[in-house]
């Protein structure tokens, strides 16, 4: 029972269960979904190639830290630009004037520029929670941090938010 | 002042919901900043199934090809190399699927003479080619595996999983509820995130938590798995589950008030839905009206029909 190859049905399990998170995870950290679409596909490889090795337990936290290795050696790293998407169906109503539309427009923009300003530790914490919403303790989990670090990340990103939004948008 | 607003501020974020709605200088802005970006998606182009594809065409072949040293026979064993690569390359393995619609209960023989019982609207699926290499299987639903001795034998399901050596066991995964009993011999119950284990032995229950496993004595282990004769029983089981087992087995559909909370103890033979209705229904104080053509029962309060 102590045998610690994992077959290629777990492999999908585990695939299935974490794509998105580490989907996102990249995204995160880089703004870059092309890259983020083909370093996922390399992370679950190196997970294949050392499936007789790795231990069930930390699998989780594994996956982030291979995925956290990757996005460091990627050499290039230039200005970070958010195009998070709204992901409420909405139907569009009356009152949505081409003005209004606009505003909405305006306000989508801003909300990825402030977005994008937050510093990167806290910044990921913070995106895993809004747009995720995953409780402290799993993001804890997935970064292999104490629930402690990531309030206090979750802080700091509120602190700059705030700083940020009192300014008139 | 604004430590106090923070805390709550942190029990909001941790715990959605409208409860200890924020209080800040700035609030209503911060809060509504924060809910527009719980909005937020990332911009994904590729599906996750296409992503998936991409993936496994790169994932080497799982089985590998042998090395033979004697130089007489070496010229067929780079041509058995050849064909064993080509047949690895080309062909890679294919899961076999047994899916059982309701109304039906298999019996399926696996490659090393295992046999599991798949009850009905249960799926099982696993790679015969791997299965010298990996025992492993997938199940929707519920089965009673009887697992010669080997290798580990894994069942892995949406729920957790089971790895045994060799024994008799049950795995019932349904909806949100994971259990596994345990007829004879060790069976090692896991949650998909692999950070909650416990090991069972014979004539124990276990029951995946969120934050653990429970396990219990089965007061009545000969009754494990006694659903592949067709012998259904019922301690304190939500009234939802029990009527969900009776759709499985005559492949009826069961209108009841899905509010009720009752649970239910006893049995049922699927042998004669008429009587394995006024088994469940008579000690409930419920009426049963049956539509047979339609396939249809509708569950009513009042003990008279």
């Amino acid at each position: 029972m102590g045998e610690s190859n994992l077959s290629r049905q777990e492999f999908k399990h585990l695939f299935d269960r974490h794509f998105e998170g580490i989907r996102n995870y990249i995204y995160y950290r880089t703004g870059d979904m092309d890259l983020a679409e083909d370093l996922v596909q390399d992370v679950f490889l190196k997970l294949w190639e050392r499936r007789d090795s790795v231990k069930r337990e930390t699998i989780k936290s594994y996956l982030y830290t291979i995925a956290h290795n990757m996005i460091i050696n990627q050499a290039k790293r230039q200005q970070l630009m958010y195009n998070f998407i709204n992901s409420s169906k909405v139907m569009p109503a009356e009152h949505e004037t081409p003005d209004f539309l606009m505003q909405k427009k305006e306000f989508h923009d801003y909300l990825n520029q402030v977005l994008a300003s937050i510093p990167e530790p806290d910044r990921v914490v913070f995106l895993m929670n809004r747009i995720e919403q995953l409780k402290y303790l799993e993001i804890a989990e997935r970064l292999g941090l104490s629930v402690k670090a990531v309030e206090k990340r979750m802080s700091k990103a509120l602190d700059i938010i705030r700083r940020m939004i009192k300014e008139p948008i | 002042m604004k430590e106090e607003n923070n805390k709550k501020l942190h029990q909001w974020l941790n715990e959605p919901g409208d409860s200890g709605k924020p209080e800040t200088s700035n609030g209503d802005r911060l809060k509504s900043f924060l809910s527009e970006a719980s909005k937020l998606d990332v911009p994904a182009k590729r599906s996750k199934q296409d992503i998936w594809n991409a993936l496994e065409s790169r994932m080497e072949p799982t089985a590998k090809t042998r090395r033979l040293y004697h130089p007489v026979v070496w010229g067929i064993a780079a041509s058995i190399s050849i064909l064993l690569a080509v047949y690895f390359i080309f062909i890679s393995p294919k899961p076999l699927i047994i899916e059982n619609d309701w109304g039906k209960i298999s019996t399926i023989e696996l490659p090393d003479k295992s046999v599991v019982k798949l009850n009905a609207g249960s799926k099982l699926i696993y790679y015969p080619d791997e299965w010298d290499k990996t025992r492993s299987l997938e199940l929707q639903g519920e089965a009673l595996f009887q697992v010669e001795n080997g290798s580990t034998f894994k069942v892995l399901t949406e729920l957790g999983k089971v790895q045994v050596l060799g024994t008799v066991f049950n795995v019932y995964a349904r909806e949100k509820k994971f259990t596994v009993a345990c007829q004879s011999g060790l069976v090692s119950v896991t949650n998909l995130d692999g950070d909650l284990s416990r090991e069972i032995g014979a004539g124990q229950l276990a029951v995946m938590g969120k934050t653990q496993i429970q396990i219990t004595k089965i007061a009545d282990p000969i009754r494990i798995g006694s659903w592949q004769n067709g012998d259904f029983y019922f301690s304190r089981t939500p009234l939802s589950e029990v009527f969900g087992e009776l759709e499985r087995q005559f492949n009826v559909i069961i209108e009841f008030d899905t509010s009720q909370k009752t649970t239910y103890t006893g049995y049922f033979s699927n042998k004669d839905l008429d009587k394995a209705l006024t088994n469940v229904c008579t000690p409930l104080g419920l009426a049963y009206s049956l539509k047979e053509k339609k396939g249809k029962v509708i569950i009513k309060q009042g003990g008279q029909r």
